[in-house]
């Protein structure tokens, strides 16, 4: 498959978003061949337009995408030929869609029916390309894809529905219903990164194991350049909707913007040494916290305790309970068992006036800036709500204060009377920190605030709360899935797994000497680059 | 076994809330101020005031009618109409319900499918002529009172062209089945009503499922535009739908009062009305008690339709678990 001088615009409320440029990709390089970038980029829209599954809005102003196949719409029937799949008309698509070209996209739940049992999604593949095929003989066929793609039970969990299986699992039958038909091409749309680390490990290496049995080849598209070290062959860049570069290795970039991404990366793989200054006093304890949903435990007797100055990283995948704890600590949630105790006082028996003190010196950051910032307020609004409400500054000093947070957070101060939507997600979490810093807090905690962000801005916002921290007196709660975010910035780290701490220490210690089994586990499941040179 | 429990577990609560609405009721009833004879007490002497009174049981402290009451009602006896002593409560309402519950039912079935159908193509043809058509429609539908509809209707399709009677409702042998000619006018007048509500409805649910992910998904499978909508789209449409639809045959089939009253069929709905204005406690108290079974019934009957149509939600769940998934 080869695609020449793409070029896709979109078109949204008058405007025109040049969202692919004169795009040249070829797969026949290499087996596995991976698009790399970040959101925005162009890579998705691609993949989709090979698909023909672009939006109504889309405009395909230029280019060819040529694909070989032996296609059955034409009179000489059976004959390998090449063409250009942007001439076909809809029903034309329908034959290669599944067929030729099939796609696994990113959040298994959102692309699996609900409401239909997963043996007969699968079996939809088949049926669409053969109808003539028996019934029985579909069922077997699925099944036996099913085994493959290494769901067990294959045959009863035919007649599940998909709340049934985890990401995973769904994930997996989704490749099996992508990879039924045999198909030339495989197109991957970040499969994994709705998965956690160790579901990512073993996807990726199932993705491999089926491309080497077959002659299927895989585009591979991702943000993350870890993974595409350790899946692809061959390696296309992009931004800005434009290739920028193509090589057979990620690791010698010509282009800065390859280089810098390169660099990041590397650089997560870093693990501080840091200790925490003996003379710091511990400023809030928690001892055996117990959360219970029902009969469920979310998080079973957990203490920890946070130094003045201190940066402890809390690390788990999904349903681990982080969370959870985060609330506990902020004060949000109360537990069943266990206290959380605020400088000696138990914050379940603070009275009034120390609850106000509590809640204006711990202040949290959240994951998705998008939905944390009131829409319909100004920039100077937002930073001033806790101002005013804690009575931090005086009202003709409030104008200057926010100039100063701004600054602190390195946003330009015009953006005081902007609203959040005229602002990058970058941006928008710059002001949560910045809203946060505001009521000259003690505590910060930050739930997963960079996941919701490209790989340069999580860089550089990673970098901005460590300049923060280290100035002023501040203490941090990092939440992340991600052990590599953490491990360069993190005093200590608590590694949680299905609600208890799977390992508490220091993070060189830590990282360099698990001693649980889990953490092992997780350490060897995240993607890593080489490091040489 | 899981499922028997449930089916048990619901009737007794029904029951319960049988109970308490009948509770709820008589008192209510009794607080108001007024009672069916006051209407009439001025053409009455004090004596026969006093014979009446003994006759209802209007006497007695109000605690011990309600148990009276409730023994009455657990034997199935709701008394004689204060209003007209000749006619027996539950005779009447006997007599009466055949008419509105065929009424309710033939609106439905005309009504319901012709407005999903009408839903559908909205949504798949959006922005066309039939999209236009069936909002611009559900908009006159809402804004202009029904009552008119029906004149009109009587005038010109009865009256004038006198394809079928302008009023009247089959009766004796003919009460359930036959007759059609007088179900006409009254069945198209009423289902207007669903048509609009579902068809709108439809569009939008048949909308949001059509944007939605697992649409893409199926496309990129090579599947036909007519399988999606056949085996993906329409049944995800659906789970909305369901919400409402119990309530929606509740209410068809506990009448449609201003129908009932233009064409003058002998049903329900301008019974219970009429009741109510009158106080005829032991009429009021019959109707409240048979329109409440039939909402909580088809409540139940809801949490068994989810379960059918949508696998993710588990009536036989206990609300702690379904707090959990949801």
């Amino acid at each position: 498959m080869q695609i020449k001088n793409l070029s896709i615009n979109f078109s949204t409320s008058g405007q025109i978003i040049h969202a692919v440029q004169d795009v040249n990709l070829n797969l026949d390089h290499a087996k596995i061949t991976a698009i790399v970038g970040e959101s925005g980029s162009g890579k998705s829209v691609t993949a989709r337009a090979i698909m023909g599954l672009l939006e109504k809005n889309a405009i395909i102003t230029s280019g060819q995408i040529l694909h070989d196949d032996d296609f059955q719409f034409n009179s000489d029937a059976q004959k390998t030929q090449t063409v250009d799949l942007l001439t076909l008309s809809n029903k034309q698509m329908q034959k290669i869609r599944g067929k030729s070209i099939a796609m696994v996209f990113q959040d298994s739940f959102a692309y699996a029916d609900p409401t239909m049992k997963i043996g007969y999604q699968v079996a939809e593949s088949v049926r669409a390309h053969n109808p003539r095929l028996p019934k029985y003989e579909v069922k077997e066929l699925v099944i036996q894809w099913l085994e493959k793609v290494g769901i067990k039970n294959a045959r009863t969990r035919y007649n599940d529905y998909p709340h049934q299986f985890s990401g995973g699992q769904l994930q997996r039958i989704l490749i099996a219903a992508a990879l039924i038909n045999s198909p030339k091409v495989l197109i991957c749309d970040e499969p994994t990164t709705a998965l956690d680390v160790t579901t990512q490990k073993v996807i990726l290496e199932l993705l491999k194991e089926l491309s080497s049995q077959t002659d299927t080849k895989i585009l591979f598209i991702t943000h993350d350049i870890a993974v595409v070290a350790n899946i692809a062959d061959y390696v296309f860049v992009m931004q800005n909707g434009r290739v920028i570069e193509e090589s057979r290795s990620i690791y010698n970039p010509k282009e800065a913007y390859t280089q810098q991404l390169l660099q990041i990366a590397l650089n997560k793989q870093k693990i501080n040494t840091l200790q925490i200054q003996e003379q710091n006093s511990q400023i809030l304890t928690a001892t055996g916290i117990s959360v219970q949903y029902g009969k469920k435990h979310a998080v079973k007797n957990v203490s920890l305790s946070l130094h003045e100055n201190e940066v402890l990283g809390i690390v788990g995948e999904s349903g681990s309970g982080k969370t959870t704890l985060i609330k506990v600590i902020s004060g949000i949630l109360y537990a069943q068992k266990g206290d959380v105790n605020y400088h000696g006082v138990s914050v379940a028996k603070m009275s009034k006036s120390q609850k106000a003190r509590f809640r204006q010196n711990v202040q949290m950051i959240f994951q998705n800036p998008n939905h944390s910032l009131d829409p319909r307020m100004k920039i100077e609004d937002i930073i001033l709500e806790g101002v005013v409400n804690y009575n931090v500054v005086e009202k003709n000093a409030q104008t200057q204060y926010v100039k100063e947070l701004l600054q602190k957070v390195h946003l330009d101060e015009k953006l005081a009377t902007r609203y959040p939507h005229e602002l990058s997600g970058g941006q928008k979490q710059r002001v949560s920190i910045a809203r946060a810093l505001a009521t000259q807090c003690e505590i910060l905690l930050c739930d997963e605030p960079t996941s919701a962000l490209d790989v340069q801005t999580e860089f550089q916002i990673l970098n901005l709360l460590r300049e923060i921290q280290q100035e002023t007196n501040l203490s941090i709660i990092f939440i992340t899935h991600d052990i590599n975010l953490i491990t360069q910035y993190a005093h200590n780290i608590i590694v949680m797994h299905n609600g208890q701490i799977a390992g508490y220490g220091n993070t060189h210690e830590i990282i360099e000497n698990p001693t649980d089994e889990y953490i092992v586990q997780l350490l060897e499941s995240v993607p890593k680059l080489q490091v040489h040179q | 076994m899981e499922v028997l429990k449930f089916v048990i577990k619901s009737v007794l609560k029904m029951f319960l809330t049988l109970f308490l609405i009948l509770t709820f009721t008589f008192f209510l009833l009794n607080t108001v101020p007024g009672d069916p004879l006051a209407a009439r007490a001025e053409k009455m002497s004090e004596s026969q005031h006093k014979v009446l009174e003994e006759r209802y049981g209007l006497n007695k402290p109000v605690v011990e009618r309600y148990f009276d009451t409730l023994g009455n009602v657990a034997r199935g006896d709701f008394g004689v109409s204060v209003v007209n002593p000749e006619s027996d409560v539950k005779e009447t309402i006997l007599f009466r319900a055949p008419a509105s519950i065929r009424l309710g039912i033939q609106q439905m079935l005309l009504g319901i499918p012709l407005g999903m159908v009408l839903g559908i193509l909205a949504a798949y043809f959006k922005g066309r002529l039939i999209d236009k058509f069936v909002r611009i429609f559900s908009v006159v539908i809402i804004s202009v009172p029904l009552m008119i509809v029906a004149i009109l209707l009587q005038r010109y399709i009865a009256g004038e062209l006198g394809l079928f009677p302008v009023i009247g409702w089959p009766k004796g042998s003919e009460t359930w089945f036959g007759g059609w000619k007088y179900t006409v006018l009254p069945t198209i007048v009423g289902s207007l009503g669903y048509i609009s509500s579902y068809s709108r409805l439809l569009r939008n649910s048949v909308l949001d499922t059509i944007s939605s992910e697992y649409i893409v998904s199926a496309r990129a499978r090579g599947l036909s535009e007519f399988k999606i909508i056949k085996d993906h789209v329409i049944r995800n449409s659906f789970i909305p739908i369901i919400t409402g639809l119990p309530l929606t045959l509740a209410m068809g089939i506990t009448g449609s009062f201003f129908v009932e009253s233009i064409f003058n069929i002998p049903g329900l709905g301008k019974y219970y009305i009429t009741a109510v204005q009158e106080r005829d406690m032991p009429m009021i108290l019959a109707t409240t008690l048979l329109l409440a079974a039939i909402y909580v019934f088809f409540i139940m009957i809801t949490d068994i339709c989810y379960k059918l149509v949508d696998p993710r939600i588990n009536p036989f769940a206990t609300r702690n678990q379904r707090g959990a998934m949801r």
